[in-house]
């Protein structure tokens, strides 16, 4: 992790102008960001699901929703890796995920970017992380 | 602006102190990280979102339905509730920071493997929230 932390300084070194507006950059794991994604879920989409199916299954439309919505669950979580995988992935070959906040005054930004070779290789912002609305038109029932 | 938050320069050696003073336990440890716990706050955010707009969708195509809208408002509440619970353990964790502690996420194997955050103060871990705890599968 010290090579990773060298990291942050070299990126501080190289690009001092892009970096100013970095107010932390902290070498992490993705794991741990993988795992809350089902802490978060603690309202249980599953339990959601079975009860609106038992409670209003015969009414027109509830189930299909229902179904929609645990398969949103499921794909935005799917995503959710997939992103924090492609983040891994770019960090190989000595690189670092590391997290980050971001501010040019006016607006902030929160998410994890990736450092390799004193430069960001691939950023990922959370407020591009997928929601369930985001899904909720496009998605078929599996 | 180079680095700052609750976890600074100072963290990296919280790190290294808790691995000099306590080496037995350290060696659980896959990995200790200095972290914010502001990530963790958009991410909860973003979540009360994201179920919120479940929420509107499920009141908007079956509110008339009886019993929906008090459906929809327990789900609501749940949601709300269990981030509450979130935010809380981490206003603790960055509570127990004041004084000189430093926030980190860390990965810990022993017969389970177990993620989360932890305070480091002094040396020690003065406070730990865990958020995943899996069995700890040995390859043969």
């Amino acid at each position: 992790m010290a090579k990773n932390r060298d990291l942050v300084t070299e990126f501080h070194q190289s690009k001092p102008k892009e970096a100013k507006n970095y107010i932390f950059i902290h070498p992490v794991s993705v794991d741990l960001y993988k795992d809350m994604f089902n802490v978060v879920h603690e309202w249980n989409a599953a339990s959601t699901v079975g009860w609106l199916k038992d409670h209003f299954g015969d009414a027109e439309g509830v189930s299909d929703f229902a179904d929609s919505l645990m398969n949103r669950v499921h794909r935005a979580q799917r995503m959710w890796e997939k992103d924090l995988d492609e983040l891994t992935a770019a960090s190989l070959g000595g690189g670092a995920v590391c997290e980050y906040k971001w501010s040019d005054g006016k607006t902030t930004e929160l998410g994890l970017i990736v450092l390799k070779e004193g430069r960001i290789v691939k950023r990922f912002p959370f407020s591009n992380a997928v929601n369930l609305e985001d899904l909720a038109e496009s998605t078929p029932v599996e | 602006m180079l680095l700052s938050g609750c976890c600074t320069a100072k963290s990296r050696d919280a790190v290294t102190e808790f691995r000099i003073r306590q080496p037995e336990e350290a060696k659980k440890y896959v990995y200790i990280h200095p972290v914010s716990v502001d990530l963790y706050r958009k991410l909860f955010e973003l979540h009360v979102a994201s179920v919120e707009g479940v929420v509107a969708d499920l009141r908007s195509r079956f509110g008339d339905l009886q019993g929906m809208a008090a459906f929809a408002d327990a789900v609501a509440k749940l949601n709300h509730e269990g981030i509450a619970k979130m935010n809380s353990a981490v206003d603790g964790l960055e509570k127990a920071c004041d004084g000189g502690g430093s926030l980190c996420e860390y990965k810990r194997i022993d017969d389970r493997v177990t993620e989360g955050l932890i305070v480091l103060k002094e040396g020690s871990i003065v406070q730990n929230q865990t958020f995943s705890i899996k069995p700890h599968k040995v390859s043969k």
